[in-house]
């Protein structure tokens, strides 16, 4: 009798103990945490230590990773295998947004392919403010907390030249911000086709060449 | 007679100048939200001046100058419109030749009558809307579904003390009226004496002692080790439930849920990438720039979107970036992690399965503070590996594959079938 009492006694006290919910700041055990808060520079994280540095030959002392962060900044002036489209000469100034609107052209054709990834693309970034149907009457505009945007099917945005779409796509435009860093070349073209068809003035489907998904490099 | 034509005539004109202007007005309201209403209101700055009494501080025939081309005046060399101009961070706004002069009289009209209503409405509606989101607030917070974190756990624990204590109780009475039965019937009470040799307890721990204690040792290594085993399974590398306060307030249940904005809006590489990316506060700053949900913190800018503002340096003031500012990136909490030893790739589940966030993440949308959803055990990837088929309707990643099931006259495969179970897929 007795013994049972103390077995269940030393239960009962094991599971009081551990009754207890866990805080929810903490992340809890890791059973390995070089696995977790990996020593390789991993996404995301920082270096806890911004002043350790190497000595070349010369005798010459580098700090590694000044700044802290993993990734490093490309040198000025080069640009990154692939990425020759990234290149966008012009400036954020009224007179180069017109001369992107009569120089620059969507170098992609109209195929089912580009327009139902741009069509993605619109309905991910674009439609909070321009809503589904490009009608300016997003979710963020219904409730009142951003002006609206003007419709697509407006006479204005219909005669709106496309190189003045990327131009706006890339540096943001009045209210709306740059998407530059959400959207790549490819993609902002993508989705000034799937706009075209929002407001009416597509071009029609063009056959789709092998490699249309990628823009043509310059 | 001559008096009452005349009174009569002057209600005429009066009304139908009153009609006039309210046609006037309406049609110029129109003209506002089709043309400038995405730069301009009438009491707050946007991109352009707040438009109230516009038709006090310039006359008309300057102002449809003005609107219907701008750069026009400001080239003409206008003191005033180049100052507005340099003062606006040169920001041209763009030629309304379209519009008519009567548009644009309209027009001046709507926001003549405007400037001189009260801005008392938008008040009104900034306290329904906040008394919205404090009821909101006083939600519950999500369930944490921890074994020991639960209303039939604490009853369950409650009823075991409450027997506990009647045990006692009762084993106390039995040892009175035991006492008290030997007392009064000492040679009935001899009688029934059970030979103590006979019971269980002599015979393991008096005649057999290390039989007894190693016994009870077992028993107590089993229930320890089952307990050990539960803790490691449940407890140890198992972050499930892990909240973490972030260093801004921000509620997924606010933009995912009540906005509905795309999740990928924000983690915008989630297709692209092994990495669901964190937004960088240029992101956050799309809608930022203007919302600053002054209407809810007596108009001051929200304390936890000028967190973003100090991050990239916005002047919320002067609506514009502060020049050569020291950014401060947003220090977020990593919530799910993932081992070194596993690889995940959020595009190959994203893009190529198509699969919804929610299917891991749990529903965000519903969370004001995220929460991690899944265990992100082993167990569980593999659960669904095997239970989930390849998506192959006009999956271009799976042609080949999709193809060579159609001549076996198959027409589905789930991902462990394809090689989803394979250690090295996963582990390499």
């Amino acid at each position: 009798m007795k013994h049972t009492l103390k077995l269940f006694l030393s239960g009962l006290a094991v599971v009081a103990v551990s009754s207890c919910g866990r805080d929810a700041n903490d992340p809890g055990i890791e059973y390995a945490p070089d696995m977790y808060v990996s020593k390789g520079y991993e996404p995301y994280s920082q270096l806890a230590d911004v002043t350790r540095s190497i000595t070349d030959e010369n005798g010459k002392t580098w700090v590694i990773n000044q700044d802290g962060k993993n990734m490093r900044e490309p040198v000025k002036g080069t640009i990154a295998r692939g990425q020759l489209d990234y290149v966008f000469p012009y400036a954020k100034t009224p007179e180069d947004y017109e001369r992107a609107g009569a120089e620059l052209k969507n170098p992609l054709p109209a195929s089912e392919e580009n327009l139902a990834e741009g069509k993605r693309l619109y309905e991910i970034n674009c439609t909070p403010c321009h809503g589904a149907s490009g009608k300016g009457d997003g979710t963020i505009v219904q409730d009142g907390k951003y002006p609206p945007p003007p419709s697509y099917d407006s006479d204005r945005i219909k005669t709106t030249a496309e190189g003045k779409m990327y131009f706006s796509i890339t540096y943001g435009k009045n209210l709306m911000g740059s998407y530059a860093s959400s959207l790549s070349p490819t993609e902002r073209w993508q989705v000034i086709h799937y706009i075209r068809t929002l407001s009416g003035t597509a071009a029609a489907p063009a056959a789709a060449p092998a490699d249309s998904t990628t823009a043509p490099k310059q | 007679m001559r008096i009452k034509r005349l009174a009569l005539s002057l209600t005429l004109i009066l009304s139908s100048f009153g009609f006039i202007k309210a046609q006037d007005v309406a049609a110029g309201e129109k003209v506002f939200k089709a043309n400038c209403i995405a730069c301009h209101a009438i009491n707050d700055k946007v991109v352009g001046p707040a438009l109230k009494d516009v038709e006090k501080r310039r006359d008309e025939a300057w102002l449809i100058k003005w609107i219907k081309n701008s750069q026009e005046v400001i080239s003409s060399g206008d003191a005033y419109a180049v100052e507005l101009f340099n003062k606006y961070n040169k920001a041209p706004m763009p030629p309304f030749a379209s519009l008519s002069d009567g548009d644009i009289k309209s027009l001046l009209a709507y926001v003549k009558k405007e400037s001189e209503t009260p801005a008392a409405a938008p008040t009104a509606s900034a306290s329904s809307t906040a008394s919205g989101t404090t009821s909101a607030t006083q939600a519950p917070a999500a369930p944490q579904d921890s074994f020991y974190n639960n209303y039939t756990f604490m009853a369950l624990l409650l009823m075991a003390v409450i027997l506990l204590v009647v045990v006692i109780v009762l084993n106390r009475i039995k040892g009175i009226v035991e006492n008290l039965y030997k007392t009064k019937f000492p040679e009935e009470a001899a009688a029934n004496e059970v030979d103590p040799r006979t019971t269980i307890s002599y015979k393991l721990f008096k005649k057999h002692p290390v039989v007894g204690v190693l016994s009870v040792l077992t028993i107590v290594m089993v229930v320890l080790a089952g307990y050990g085993f539960n803790y490691g399974n449940t407890e140890v590398g198992v972050q499930k439930g892990y909240a973490p306060t972030q260093p801004i307030a921000y509620s997924h249940e606010l933009h995912a849920g009540k906005y509905q904005i795309n999740c990928q809006y924000c983690h915008s590489t989630a297709s692209k990438s092994k990495q669901a990316s964190i937004p960088g506060a240029n992101t956050c700053m799309n809608c930022h720039m203007h919302v600053t949900a002054k209407d809810k913190y007596n108009g001051q800018v929200s304390p936890e979107i000028q967190k973003i503002y100090t991050a990239i340096g916005w002047d919320a003031e002067k609506r514009e970036y502060i020049p050569n500012y020291e950014k401060k990136p947003i220090k977020w909490i990593r919530i799910h992690n993932l081992p070194d030893h596993v690889y995940f790739n959020h595009s190959q589940h994203v893009k190529v399965g198509k699969i919804e966030c929610q299917k891991c993440h749990g529903e965000i949308q519903t969370m004001k503070v995220v929460a991690q959803n899944a265990t992100l055990q082993m167990g569980w990837c593999i659960d669904c590996h095997r239970q989930t088929n390849i998506d192959l309707q006009g999956n271009k990643y799976y042609e080949k594959l999709h193809a060579e099931l159609k001549k076996e006259g198959r027409s589905d495969i789930t991902v462990a079938k394809n090689g989803g179970m394979e250690c090295s897929k996963c582990h390499y």
